[in-house]
């Protein structure tokens, strides 16, 4: 019963969550000072193309049924509601009538990929070397690694992918300024293309992710090696490794857990920055155009899908959390 | 055996870079040899939806190439002699009655659409006829609608068609001024007829210019066009006999700055759009192929059609007073502005139309002496004749030697006519007699309240503009106006203007490349005056004149000739005298070329073309490049 309940609070959470995200981002996207029909026109007539104020006036009535936006407010948030509860986001209005669907289709798998590969993998690499750091913290190699990850992670991000583009994509020219991504196919050539196309914006992404990851888990872990049951083993006569992995690892990972997850729930938004960048065809890319363009859809789909998976994400690690912790399971 | 399997994917993943870089050193990234193929900055970006060609769908790109390779207009633009001139159309519109509602349109014959079908009259009545039947779905239709009201079909290289009232202009609204013209794009009947034009994406389009879209990314990166092997037939085969050298045509999207620095260093792309000074050093001092218009400094181009400055709000106190708009132009040391902006390398002009070199000579330099005779009731004359002397003083002082050996013709040629005295006591006395007064702190206040506003600007696109802003914004500083920059992305920044949301604009309201202005004045018609709040459909300036709303008026049923030039310098002459807005300069365009693979491209000693890319003149540009292999 305590266990039935327990889900179900997490569950009405968990829709409340992603219920006041989508009314906040309908309501913050009407209130803000831009209409997609206006963007539209505008960048039209910015191009210097001739058109008469009767014509003008034709197309902007015209593109407001396009686009739906006829209506009370509330009838179009009904709207709005109803279909992504169908999970249907509508036509992109500056891409119309592309299906915001199959535009989210498109880029979704790349910046998933991208961001999941190198989140996990610089957790990864990360957390290994924050450990050693922070369990073995008076050696040459953890000072070391501690203070290359101290001057890697401030480094402001622009400057490490910009270094990284110049030297590889500039200078040695090993990878494209422009990647290019064939339709998906499981073959051995996607593949390898698509490694060497994202070579340099992953690269970049776990230099400054591992950095993040180091600094955390030095910090916890050498907080957890001063603890009094780490001293205790060791006058028990246990060996470093198992003191390191049974006493430090599993007591300082929990957190980075929890941060792994929202680390990835996280990058079903994309990266704005590392897609603006190096040009990668992902979710963050998509973003920004929909700003720019005023697409009220396009944008209100890419951030259902950002909150539903942060959101869910958080669900899933609150049922699992059990799991990994005894402390919790236990009461 | 995890060693192995570790060793084992190192070596793929060597083994995929090894075959890229292969890869990559000999063709472009669709995979066409480098040497065949004219790599083209698309303007726009990435495309989102790169399988959408639909010309009518109001989300399709037409920067990627379509505009400039594959579609053609009726009539298309010459850009330096500044008329139109016949494209699929054989000849300008032959009116069929005084009032300009009924008009004989004769085809060219000869031309063939890229799947081999004739193009004739039955395509064009097709496109005419499918857009009024379908002017309720689709908004480019409905724009369509307030012109035309029907078409005839004559025989096969002639049709007539009806127009809603008097349009003695009608090839200017239905084919290219400036840049292309969105609302009509003929497309082939022998495709449509079979195809709904509300709901078919139209994947591999098919087109009367000289190239077929072939390959495209499926991101949107890049468009691949290939060369119709009947392009003899193409429109721009049969105008001018000649047939694009290049086998392919890549529109390629690099993004940022410095990665299409990056890529022309590298010589992966002929041809950019638009960079900033500092890049264009970057390049110059990179790549000895790379040249832009002008081969010495100021290098860029001045010949792009819209004019660049500050818009004020006509309906905002108190800049709805004349007098207030003219202390703002004359608080500006507009040689500091030009430095501060883009060191220079722009060309002045105190007329709402930019400077072009055709511009220029049919309006600026025509109108000079007027505007140097120009004088106010009280005997003030505004104009100061001297800008390009005074900017050349301020380059040799700052180490530009470059212009030290020009005359003054020279560089008024080069640099612009003059434009408005810096005089900043007259400017208080005009504040003074507005109403305005300075507090104690000696910023400037209307009825009592210092008056505080922004300069809404582009932020990290239209760079011309942005450093305008600041740069005007620092001189009326301190002149004593609270004003700052509101630098704004691209979604706030196009929806200021039309709505009226904003006091004053770095922008670029009118545009122009003929001698007949009217076209591009009759948004200034207070008929078309919307106060703030309501979306505007003319002039976003909330600017009326009673004056300027005669001239136009006048023109209005006139066709172009002598009569509708001179009242175009007229109407020019009201806007200046009332400040309709406040433009300051030509949009100067550094659009680099790079000769590694191509040459001939046009450029101020051979200007056969402008270098405007993005356009749909473009077309006539590619059939004058040559390999440099040949």
């Amino acid at each position: 019963m305590r266990l039935t309940k327990f889900i179900l609070s997490r569950i009405m959470v968990w829709l409340l969550t992603i219920l006041v995200g989508i009314t906040v981002v309908f309501f913050l996207q009407r209130m803000m000072p831009s209409d997609p029909i206006e963007t539209m026109i505008s960048k039209m007539t910015s191009m210097g193309t001739n058109l008469s104020p009767e014509a003008l006036e034709a197309m902007r009535e015209s593109l407001r049924r396009q686009y739906g936006l006829e209506g009370t407010l509330f009838e179009q948030y009904l709207s709005t509601i109803t279909r992504l509860v169908h999970f249907d986001f509508g036509l992109s209005m500056a891409n119309y009538p592309t299906p915001v669907a199959q535009m989210i289709g498109q880029a979704l798998p790349y910046t998933v990929c991208l961001l999941m590969t190198t989140t996990i993998l610089s957790w990864i690499i990360g957390n290994a070397i924050g450990l050693l750091a922070g369990f073995k913290k008076n050696k040459w190699y953890s000072k070391t690694l501690e203070t290359v990850s101290m001057c890697i992670y401030p480094t402001p991000y622009f400057m490490v992918a910009l270094v990284i583009m110049i030297l590889m994509a500039y200078v040695k020219q090993w990878f494209p300024l422009v990647p290019s991504f064939d339709d998906f196919t499981f073959t051995w050539a996607w593949f390898s293309d698509a490694v060497y196309n994202s070579f340099m914006p992953a690269l970049s992404l776990m230099l400054v992710g591992t950095g993040w990851w180091i600094i955390s888990m030095k910090a916890l872990s050498s907080n957890v090696a001063e603890e009094e049951y780490v001293n205790y083993g060791r006058m028990k006569g246990l060996t470093e490794a198992t003191i390191g992995y049974r006493y430090v690892f599993r007591n300082s990972i929990l957190s980075q857990v929890t941060a792994l997850a929202l680390h990835i729930g996280g990058a079903f938004g994309g990266s704005l920055m590392c897609e603006i960048i190096f040009g990668y065809p992902g979710v963050g890319q998509m973003v920004n155009t929909a700003i720019n363009n005023s697409d009220y859809n396009l944008l209100t789909g890419v951030i259902f899908i950002s909150i539903f998976a942060v959101a869910t994400a958080t669900l899933l690690i609150d049922l699992i959390y059990p799991l990994i912790d005894p402390r919790i399971r236990n009461s | 055996m995890k060693k192995i399997l570790s060793l084992a994917i190192i070596a793929m993943m060597l083994m995929a870079m090894a075959t890229s870089f292969a890869f990559a050193e000999e063709t472009t990234i669709a995979g066409t040899p480098r040497s065949q193929t004219l790599v083209v900055e698309n303007l726009v970006g990435v495309v989102s939806n790169p399988g959408q060609h639909n010309p009518y769908m109001s989300g399709t790109n037409f920067d990627g190439g379509l505009r400039q390779l594959v579609f053609s207009n009726l009539w298309e633009m010459n850009t330096i002699q500044g008329v139109q001139i016949p494209d699929l159309a054989a000849e300008m519109p032959t009116p069929l009655n005084d009032d300009y509602t009924s008009f004989s349109i004769k085809l060219t014959e000869g031309i063939k659409w890229s799947d081999g079908e004739d193009f004739d009259a039955e395509d064009v009545v097709f496109t005419i006829n499918e857009l009024l039947r379908l002017q309720d779905q689709l908004p480019l239709a409905a724009s369509l609608a307030t012109h035309v009201e029907s078409c005839e079909y004559v025989d096969k290289y002639e049709l007539i068609i009806n127009t809603v009232g008097s349009h003695p202009r009608l090839a200017e609204d239905l084919g290219v001024t400036v840049c292309g013209n969105d609302i009509l794009r003929i497309i082939p009947e022998h495709y449509w007829k079979d195809h709904d034009l509300t709901t078919d994406l139209w994947e591999d389009p098919i087109g009367t210019g000289p190239y077929t879209l072939t390959d495209y990314d499926p991101n949107g990166y890049w468009f691949l066009y290939t060369l119709r092997e009947d392009a003899e037939f193409s429109d721009i085969g049969v105008l001018t006999g000649k047939v694009p050298k290049p086998q392919y045509v890549l529109f390629t999207a690099y993004g940022t700055e410095e990665r299409k620095t990056m890529a022309m260093l590298n010589n992966e792309v002929d041809v950019l759009c638009d960079i900033s000074p500092e890049a264009w050093e970057v390049l110059q001092a990179g790549n000895p192929n790379v040249a832009c218009w002008l081969p010495e400094y100021p290098y860029g181009c001045f010949d792009d059609p819209c004019e660049r400055g500050i818009q004020f709000n006509c309906d905002v106190e108190p800049f709805d007073q004349i007098g207030v708009r003219w202390a703002m132009a004359l608080s500006l040391d507009i040689v500091q502005v030009s430095m501060d902006t883009f060191s220079g390398q722009m060309r002045v002009s105190p007329l709402c139309m930019p400077p072009t070199t055709f511009m220029s000579e049919a309006f600026h330099k025509e109108m000079r002496q007027q505007l140097i005779d120009y004088t106010w009731e009280d005997g003030y004359q505004p104009f100061d004749k001297d800008y390009a002397l005074k900017l050349q003083e301020t380059l040799l002082s700052e180490g530009y030697d470059i212009v030290a050996d020009m005359t003054e013709e020279e560089l008024v040629d080069l640099f612009g006519i003059g434009w408005w005295k810096y005089d900043t006591a007259k400017a208080e006395e005009l504040m003074i007699e507005a109403g305005c007064e300075r507090d104690s702190e000696g910023f400037w206040c209307y009825n009592g309240e210092r008056i505080t506003f922004e300069i809404v600007a582009p932020s990290g696109f239209e760079t011309q503009s942005e450093r305008l802003a600041y740069a005007c914004q620092s001189q009326w500083y301190e002149f004593g106006f609270d004003v700052t920059v509101q630098a704004s992305e691209a979604s706030y920044f196009h929806n200021c203007a039309s709505p009226g949301n904003y006091t004053a604009g770095a922008w670029w309201p009118s545009c122009g490349v003929m001698q007949d202005l009217y076209s591009q004045l009759r948004g200034w018609h207070s008929d078309y005056y919307r106060p703030i709040g309501e979306s505007s459909v003319g002039s976003t300036s909330r600017f009326e004149s009673e004056r300027l709303d005669a001239i136009l008026d006048e023109m209005a049923p006139l066709p172009s000739g002598e009569e509708t030039y001179e009242l175009s310098k007229e109407a020019l002459m009201v806007m200046a005298d009332e400040v309709a807005w406040l433009p300051m300069f030509g949009t100067s365009k550094l659009v680099p070329t790079n000769s590694t693979y191509w040459t001939n491209f046009p450029d101020s000693e051979n200007p056969y073309n402008g270098p405007w890319w993005w356009w749909s003149c473009f077309k006539f540009i590619i059939t004058e490049l040559e390999p440099v292999a040949a």
